[in-house]
């Protein structure tokens, strides 16, 4: 087999504009961006309007959608992290498939407060191709968020089933 | 359709049809795979999904791989390269590209700093040193990373900015053909 150098890295472009192409088809989602270029991208970024993505009122305005999707070297499934965050009030959850906290599994669900970690609970591995997955994780994230627990002004995530 | 049928997060079954979401995944693997593994990612019918891949070998953008008795997918990397660099030169100016490398060396020049190291296989020898804390376990991680994406894109670009003045070229001929045939 000829081996290519970066043959990941266009796979990963691609899949990048694929992100960033199914984002800018959400309705809830306004100038989807990559970070740092287009020319370079790694990360997709979207601005969120909560209310229509969740489907229910939500006391936040403004919100955004952080998407990464990468190889690494001797693995041999994609690490990503999809992440909701509120800057307003400090806040990201975000499911994170990568070397962090094996100790969960492949994939976890992670909640900041104040860039601090609140709390962390192990998702289901999908062996599944990243779009797939994304499709997955964008329908769960809903879930996810009315699974925060607000008490004194502090938010906390004390189950995470899938 | 009404406004509040567009609300929630749309699956993407809801926003591409079948035959994109077939070449979305075949044209994104890293590996080869079966019909049925494609169908059923892309939550598409099986007979679908075979059309669209036969459809996608003769346009040359998928090789097909026989592994025993079964027949395998997967992108044709060398059409992949070629296609990213094609799109550099149509979407970027010279110079954006030549600002993208400033960037790239730049931020590689600070990482080499900021951790004393000269490359990232440097970088990732370091992570085997057992006093690091999680955080920067984590920190380190994403650079090295970064830093392998810095070079495979470097290495893209370079190659954009090589070929920019004879596609260039290869572009005005055509336009002038074009003139002459509608003149």
């Amino acid at each position: 087999m000829i081996f290519l150098a970066g043959r990941d890295r266009y796979t990963q472009r691609t899949l990048l504009r694929d992100v960033h192409d199914r984002l800018t088809d959400q309705a809830s989602c306004e100038n989807v961006r990559y970070r740092p270029s287009r020319r370079r991208p790694r990360y997709i970024i979207a601005d969120v309007d909560p209310t229509t993505l969740l489907s229910t009122p939500y006391d936040v305005e403004n919100a955004r959608l952080e998407i990464r999707f990468w190889y690494p070297v001797g693995v041999d499934h994609e690490y990503y992290r999809i992440n909701w965050v509120e800057p307003d009030r400090s806040l990201m959850l975000g499911f994170h498939q990568d070397a962090d906290h094996p100790d969960l599994g492949s994939c976890h669900i992670q909640l900041n407060y104040e860039d601090t970690p609140v709390n962390r609970h192990g998702a289901t591995f999908f062996d599944a191709h990243p779009l797939a997955v994304l499709d997955d994780r964008l329908q769960q994230l809903p879930a996810a968020i009315d699974s925060i627990n607000w008490e004194t002004g502090t938010p906390s995530l004390p189950t995470w089933p899938v | 359709m009404s406004e509040s049928s567009r609300d929630g997060v749309q699956s993407w079954t809801e926003s591409m049809s079948a035959r994109e979401r077939i070449r979305s995944v075949a044209e994104t693997l890293r590996e080869p795979r079966s019909v049925n593994w494609i169908s059923e990612q892309a939550d598409a019918a099986w007979s679908t999904t075979n059309e669209e891949l036969q459809d996608l070998v003769e346009q040359g953008q998928l090789r097909r791989v026989e592994a025993g008795e079964t027949t395998l997918y997967q992108p044709d990397y060398t059409r992949l390269l070629f296609e990213e660099i094609r799109t550099l030169i149509e979407e970027n100016p010279r110079e954006e590209l030549r600002s993208e490398l400033a960037a790239i060396t730049e931020e590689i020049e600070g990482w080499q700093a900021t951790y004393d190291v000269e490359t990232w296989e440097d970088l990732e020898q370091s992570l085997a040193d057992g006093t690091l804390a999680s955080d920067e376990l984590r920190e380190r991680r994403d650079v090295i990373a970064f830093w392998r994406e810095n070079e495979e894109d470097r290495r893209l670009i370079k190659h954009a900015l090589e070929l920019y003045s004879d596609v260039e070229s290869a572009r005005e001929q055509m336009t002038t053909v074009a003139d002459r045939a509608t003149s």
